[in-house]
């Protein structure tokens, strides 16, 4: 059980630092929506435009990775298996 | 005789006319008004957009420094890329949009004009209503006049553009926008990107 929960920490904390380096990486909050910018081509007014997209953020991170500390403190909490004597 | 008489007469009732100031609507219906604010704290950069925008002006291309009229930007078109920001930027403790549901901007007088062209520029000053305070500021203007160029947008109506840029900074503390709290997630300055297109039909 404690390799068990080791090794899904490690995993979860790989994925999580993997997912929110290569979304951005996004320095600021979660945002689910990013904004893209279309010009009026007569009045040269940019307008932001927004599209739903989820870009995971510092609170994301956070999160993912105390989630993996979690589970490698839990694994502290089962006894090593002690091999039998022969 | 008469008939002179009657030409000059219309001739110069068109002069006035002429010379009025025209009447520009700023409700886009491509909706492409925007104001845009920023924020530049030490631990987030918030950008968000509102494009919630009406109101009108009385602009004379032939004397822009007499431009008069107001803006309005509905406060729940303002977004922001998180809804939970959204939310808290929309409750009683930031703008408080259920009572003061209305950003407005009222021309007062204009000063340093320059025109070239079909472009002037020049500082304008005016009551900014934001979260129910009232405070007169002066902004930098850029202002481009486009003759008969409505149709360019909108083929079956004939008219004129006006098209407003400004860019200036706030304190939010002047507006009592939760004074001295949260700045080091929310600037006090905010900066504020105008960018406005009104329509005058012939």
């Amino acid at each position: 059980m404690r390799t068990k929960l080791r090794v899904a920490a490690l995993v979860i904390a790989l994925v999580v630092v993997a997912f929110w380096f290569f979304g951005g990486p996004n320095m600021g909050f979660t945002k689910t929506s990013v904004a893209h910018i279309e010009k009026d081509p007569v009045t040269e007014i940019e307008t932001p435009r927004y599209e739903k997209r989820f870009v995971p953020g510092v609170d994301f991170l956070a999160a993912g990775l105390g989630l993996a500390a979690v589970l490698a403190a839990g694994s502290f909490l089962f006894r090593k298996k002690l091999l039998e004597k022969s | 005789m008469k008939k002179i008489a009657l030409i000059l007469g219309l001739a110069g009732m068109n002069l006035v006319v002429f010379a009025a100031p025209q009447n520009f609507d700023f409700k886009d219906p491509k909706g492409v008004n925007n104001v845009v604010f920023k924020t530049d704290a030490p631990l987030e950069s918030i950008n968000g957009t509102a494009t919630g925008i009406s109101g009108s002006t009385a602009f004379d291309p032939a004397a822009p420094g007499s431009i008069k009229g107001k803006i309005v930007v509905e406060a729940a078109s303002l977004e922001v890329p998180n809804p939970m920001m959204k939310q808290h930027l929309q409750s009683d403790k930031w703008l408080d949009i259920a009572k003061h549901p209305q950003i407005t901007f009222e021309v007062l007088s204009t000063d340093n004009v320059k025109t070239t062209g079909n472009v002037t520029t020049g500082d304008i000053t005016g009551n900014l209503m934001l979260h129910g305070v009232t405070k007169k500021i002066t902004v930098p203007v850029k202002m481009t006049y486009l003759k008969d160029r409505l149709k360019d947008r909108f083929p079956k109506l004939d008219g004129d553009l006006l098209v407003l840029r400004s860019t200036f900074t706030v304190k939010r503390s002047d507006f009592g926008i939760n004074k001295g709290n949260f700045e080091d997630k929310v600037s006090d300055e905010i900066e504020l990107n105008l960018s406005l297109a009104g329509q005058s039909l012939h």
